[in-house]
């Protein structure tokens, strides 16, 4: 290779190691790039796949992430009419992707009953040929015994024929159904003599099935069943109601013409099963283990206790598990009474089921037992027996026990339960009750509480009035004392009325200076708060300038000016007063009260 | 007028009868009744007993010591349950009695198990007095409090003195008002059952057919959350819930 200046040197290998790193990387690429292309599929079901002879049914060919160009054909089955009866799209997301199908359906009859094989449908699309896999019809047969097979089937099974008395086991009762549309109005029940039934559970979701040559709609139920009484039992199911609605026939429209949606009628059946005998046999008499109190199943007996340090005469509890299968709901479990050296009392129990037939689950039973005394050493080993009917013999399950350590109660002990009533100086280990009392004490009417008495709450209610009456008499006062006119005013009525009483007085005594001395002052009191100036400074001047100018009546303005005439000479020249001192009263009196009442403007 | 003998027979007839419908007139006194029961009762009789107390309290008559006697006769008669409720209905009568706190202690502690329910330990003061006597000590509170108010409006010079003495009472006031209000609560609000029955199933639902949820013993005290028709929710101390009939438990009047 000739080079020129300026002119890039090659490496040696250059060309190749990027032409192998292209090499590398486009597959890696090209693997991206098909991993996000849509994966394009064909698929072809038959819902439903079992059909009786008449019936129909749909062909569905499924194009995901891919759109025909036509609708394909199906291949020629003979026996089978195929006809195209439209599409639908379907979207979906997957992984955050949106994605799409498109799907054809074909309805499907057959001519004759068997087994029909719909080979691989072929398309292609975009250069790209799809194909469905084949599928199987099955047409049930409707020959004679097809067409009389029985409508409604109610059925009920037993795991087993033969039971032991108090054994618990599972019934299951079958309804099998050729209505197309039904409702389950009530379920069967199981009639037994000598048995306790527990609540139907269903199985599963309704299924349908080929039995007899035809197609049915099959329910499950299982009941739980414990047999309580030995013998050949007959049990059933019965009385199982369910609605069925037909098509009419010949419906017709309001036109008169056929109904091309129908009316439909509704139909109630009620089904039950044949009996079925099972064989009750009573438990073995033989090598009865003294600890069985009737638990029948399969059992694990598990045991814990609260502590195992105590004082003498402190409360243990001892829990005592039993788990497993059986009649759970009848298992008992005591300590023995022959448990030397405990006070034992009542146990509890409560149970846990684990299916919902209530037959396998665990019950804890709580007992507490009180150690005496430091002697004792140890709760004693712990037994439990049940029948076992798989092994159908009795099984002795049995816990060593627990060790204690008690102590010596130097208080007196402490009890379960606290009781609200606080100790006293009696407060001391009691055997027995206190006598009853000799005395009744006060034996009164039984009533309600004072707190819920309407009289009583009235009655609270009383200081809470009072106080704001109170209140409202301390603002009325401050009212008074922040108006000085209205005051004076209620202090003018009160002097008023000592006034008066005043001059009464003196004219009865035919006192002349001191009446009207009396009167003068009294004057001064009305006319000043009256026209709301000082009461020393009224004289009979003041009437002339103050109250002529006023709406006062001038009868009244005169008369007071007489008023204030005749005290003056009273004062000075008493012997020239005339007339009695108790007429001169009168006219007083009834002259104070109308200038008392006198409406005047007042003077800033 | 003479009177044969026949006419004294008579005579002598008409006054017989005449006393006995007069006796028979006169009902026994409430205070007879408890002694002819207590005779009863020491005699051995206690059912015979007990049914003599029950006819003094459906008179309408009651007091500490006829629950308490009474009380006695059923735990005597063996009846535990209906022993606890008695006693307790003694000691809310008179808390203070000190032999109707021992015999309902220790009837208590003759309770098998451990269910009992217990309400929060500081209720326990409140149960030293009556409701009745909360309320009247809220009532002469409340007084002393208004009252204290009331001067204070009459008197303005002495408002600076007495605003300590009012708050001291308006706070003292409101404690035994929460103090009557609780205790009131707490009777009707959570009532206090107990079981009548020698094992009594609780279920889970008021159905007869319902799973029993636990037993209790007699004389286990249950605090009543709920009722719906013949049955009642209660709640043991180990907060476990469930239904049972309620002719099974003695409930307190609310």
């Amino acid at each position: 290779m000739k080079l020129q200046i300026g002119q890039r040197i090659p490496r040696p290998g250059a060309r190749a190691g990027t032409l192998g790193t292209m090499i590398l990387i486009l597959p890696l690429l090209l693997s991206f790039a098909h991993a996000a292309q849509p994966t394009v599929s064909l698929t072809a079901t038959l819902e439903p796949a079992v059909i009786p002879y008449g019936a129909q049914t749909t062909l569905q060919l499924r194009f995901q992430d891919c759109i025909p160009e036509r609708v394909p054909e199906i291949p020629a089955v003979e026996g089978l009419q195929i006809r195209y009866a439209g599409q639908s799209r379907e979207p979906t997301i997957v992984n955050g992707s949106m994605r799409s199908a498109v799907v054809l359906s074909y309805r499907v009859q057959a001519g004759q009953p068997g087994n029909y094989t719909i080979p691989s449908v072929r398309v292609r699309i975009d250069g790209q040929t799809l194909a469905s896999q084949p599928v199987v019809l099955q047409v049930a047969q409707s020959d004679a015994q097809g067409e009389q097979a029985q409508p409604l089937i109610l059925t009920l099974d037993f795991p087993k024929r033969a039971y032991f008395v108090g054994e618990a086991t599972t019934a299951t009762v079958s309804l099998f159904s050729r209505y197309a549309s039904q409702r389950l109005l009530q379920l069967p029940s199981l009639s037994v003599d000598g048995a306790v039934v527990g609540t139907n559970v269903p199985v599963a979701a309704p299924q349908r099935v080929t039995t007899n040559n035809a197609v049915y709609a099959l329910n499950r139920w299982q009941v739980p069943v414990t047999f309580v009484k030995t013998g050949t039992l007959r049990v059933s199911a019965e009385d199982c109601r369910l609605a069925v609605q037909f098509r009419s026939q010949g419906a017709r429209d309001r036109f008169g013409l056929p109904s091309l949606y129908g009316e439909f009628d509704t139909r109630e059946f009620t089904v039950s099963s044949p009996p079925l005998d099972v064989t009750i046999r009573p438990l073995p008499s033989e090598n009865v283990p003294p600890e069985f109190t009737g638990a029948i199943g399969q059992f694990a007996l598990k045991a814990s206790i609260s502590s195992s340090n105590v004082v003498a005469g402190d409360p243990l509890t001892l829990s005592v598990q039993l788990s497993g299968r059986g009649n759970l709901e009848s298992l008992r479990w005591n300590a023995p009474s022959n448990w030397t050296g405990f006070r034992l009392y009542e146990p509890t129990s409560h149970l846990q089921v684990s299916d919902p037939l209530g037959q396998t689950g665990a019950k804890t039973i709580e007992q507490v037992i009180i150690p005496d005394s430091r002697a004792v050493l140890a709760v004693p080993p712990i037994r439990f027996a049940f029948f076992d009917p798989v092994r159908e013999s009795f099984q002795t399950l049995g816990h060593p026990g627990f060790a204690l350590k008690v102590m010596a109660a130097s208080t007196p002990s402490a009890q379960p339960t606290i009781a609200r009533a606080p100790d006293t100086e009696t407060d001391r280990r009691t055997t027995d009750i206190v006598h009853i009392k000799s005395r009744p004490g006060h034996l009164a009417l039984t009533h309600p509480p004072l707190i819920a008495r309407p009289g009583f709450l009235l009655l609270s209610t009383l200081p809470v009035l009072a106080w704001l009456l109170s209140l409202r008499w301390r603002q009325h006062l401050d009212r008074l004392a922040a108006d000085p006119r209205h005051t004076r005013k209620r202090e003018l009525a009160r002097r008023l009325k000592v006034g008066l009483d005043t001059l009464r007085a003196r004219a009865r005594a035919n006192q002349v200076q001191e009446f009207y001395s009396e009167l003068f002052r009294l004057l001064q009191e009305v006319l000043g708060e009256r026209l709301n100036l000082p009461a020393a400074s009224i004289t009979g001047e003041i009437v002339d300038q103050r109250l002529r100018s006023t709406s006062a009546p001038t009868g009244l303005i005169d008369a007071t000016e007489a008023l204030f005439a005749q005290c003056d000479q009273a004062r000075y020249a008493p012997e020239a007063v005339a007339g009695s001192l108790e007429s001169a009263c009168a006219q007083a009196e009834q002259r104070l009260r109308e200038l008392q009442q006198l409406e005047v403007k007042h003077a800033v | 007028m003479r009177f044969n003998g026949f006419g004294h027979l008579v005579i002598l007839l008409w006054i017989s009868l005449a006393l006995s419908l007069g006796s028979q007139a006169q009902p026994l006194s409430p205070e007879s009744r408890f002694e002819a029961a207590n005779r009863l009762y020491e005699q051995g009789l206690f059912g015979e007993a007990a049914a003599a107390y029950h006819d003094l309290l459906a008179s309408g008559r009651t007091s500490a010591a006829v629950h308490y006697n009474l009380a006695n006769a059923y735990f005597r008669d063996g009846q535990l349950g209906r022993a606890v409720a008695h006693y307790r209905q003694a000691f809310a009568l008179a808390p203070r009695d000190p032999d109707i706190q021992a015999n309902l202690k220790f009837a208590r502690q003759q309770v098998a198990g451990t269910a009992s329910f217990t309400p929060s330990a500081w209720l326990g003061p409140l149960n030293h007095l009556r409701l009745n006597e909360w309320t009247l000590l809220a009532f002469a509170g409340l007084c002393l409090t208004f009252g204290l108010l009331i001067v204070h409006q009459w008197r303005p010079a002495w408002r600076r003195r007495l605003r300590p003495w009012i708050l001291l009472s308006a706070g003292l006031t409101a404690l035994l008002l929460a103090a009557a209000g609780t205790l009131l609560h707490q009777q009707h609000s959570t009532p206090l059952a107990v079981a009548l029955e020698p094992s009594t199933a609780i279920r889970y639902g008021p159905l007869p057919e319902s799973q029993v949820h636990f037993t209790v013993s007699e004389g286990t005290e249950l605090a009543v959350e709920d009722t719906q028709d013949e049955w009642v929710q209660v709640v043991d101390a180990a907060q476990r819930r469930g239904w049972t009939r309620a002719d099974a438990l003695w409930i307190p009047e609310r």
